[in-house]
């Protein structure tokens, strides 16, 4: 079992004729992923390998039923690209790129309430079920299938530290998922751990949150009241000096919320394991999750 | 400075890419502090032979704990003949 994505996850890829999504759709179809379509506006009826390339995401839901999307588009058209896969009924859409405006997002967020797409990202590393589908940018080979171990992260980079170091001590995951680093985006924390703590699957859950924001306390208060399995989180960027953006647009200490400590209590005060140190994050999973 | 460490998980950025930048910028600035690199993830086979025989003088590691070990006792170290 999984959340969200699996073996019969039908992916479409957005901008499949750029240079990083024709990178990474042939990743994705490498792993293992059903790559069934692309759409770059103007290039309908060419082909990317084997790939079948159409003008909107109507036409390459219609012909290959297609039923989740990859955004590679550009920062100034991105926004439009989550739109129209949504209005096309995508179920799923992943928005890899980086860069969306604010204000573009704040209009997409209003476009999706009440329809029944759901949104992982901007600004995200996407989205695997190891040895099922890998719908993103993550490396594909550092995931163990299986379970039982569900991941969900702000941070792309920690995200593939996180897997790594669980695969390194034998532990498998269900799903990982990196939600990404704006300050507007679609699917939050607490989303991830409610679809986690109902998949028979995951038995334990890895989150890991950065400064900025107040999403890790709501998602502590969450897993308080509603999360009955093991977790188990890290929260990135406790050196950054207050004011100062890092790397991410929602990582970002603002008078005296989002800090760092204020996080890790908080999630301390609502039974979560906090590890404070990276490099040692794989062997305590192995002490709280057991193999 | 004593000690520079780049620690690298590549997704989107391919790990050769790094690499050769890693040892262009080396190369260009004839560095004389000791570098740890650790990497890991997309392209990892290529961006670690690219290091190997670039010929510089780059410390490899082999995870995040081991990088910070490394460039910390390499710094001790120095400090103490120093």
């Amino acid at each position: 079992m999984s959340i969200f994505v699996n073996k019969n996850t039908r992916l479409l890829v957005q901008g499949i004729t750029g240079r990083e999504g024709q990178f990474h759709a042939r990743q994705c179809a490498a792993y293992g992923t059903n790559v069934v379509a692309g759409v770059t506006p103007g290039k309908a009826g060419q082909k990317m390998d084997d790939i079948p390339v159409f003008n909107t995401v109507m036409n390459a839901v219609k012909a290959t039923g297609a039923n989740c999307s990859m955004i590679f588009v550009p920062p100034p058209f991105a926004a439009d690209a989550i739109m129209e896969a949504a209005d096309a009924g995508v179920e799923m859409i992943v928005a890899i790129t980086e860069g969306i405006p604010v204000m573009d997002m704040m209009r997409v967020k209003n476009f999706l309430s009440g329809k029944p797409s759901r949104l992982i990202g901007p600004n995200c590393p996407g989205i695997i079920t190891p040895g099922e589908c890998k719908i993103g940018i993550m490396p594909g080979q550092i995931s163990k299938p299986g379970g039982p171990i569900g991941v969900v992260s702000r941070s792309g980079t920690l995200t593939y530290e996180v897997v790594h170091q669980l695969t390194c001590q034998g532990i498998g995951q269900t799903t990982c998922i990196g939600i990404g680093g704006d300050p507007v985006n679609g699917t939050n924390f607490i989303d991830c751990l409610d679809a986690f703590q109902k998949d028979p699957a995951t038995a334990g859950i890895v989150m890991v949150g950065e400064i900025g924001g107040t999403a890790e306390e709501e998602a502590a208060a969450f897993i308080q009241q509603h999360v009955t399995k093991p977790v188990i989180g890290f929260i990135a960027g406790l050196t950054a000096p207050p004011g100062r953006r890092m790397g991410h647009a929602g990582a970002i200490i603002s008078g005296s919320s989002g800090t760092g400590q204020g996080k890790i209590a908080a999630m301390k005060a609502c039974g979560i394991t906090v590890c404070e140190n990276l490099g040692t994050l794989g062997e305590l999973c192995a002490s709280v999750f057991g193999k | 400075m004593k000690g520079i460490l780049i620690n690298i998980f590549g997704g989107i950025l391919r790990c050769d890419i790094l690499a050769e930048g890693v040892v262009q910028a080396a190369r260009k600035t004839q560095i004389t502090v000791p570098v740890v690199v650790r990497m890991e993830g997309t392209n990892v086979e290529e961006g670690r032979r690219i290091l190997a025989e670039s010929g510089m003088n780059l410390i490899t590691a082999v995870d995040v704990k081991d990088a910070a070990q490394k460039v910390a006792a390499i710094v001790k170290s120095q400090e103490e003949t120093a």
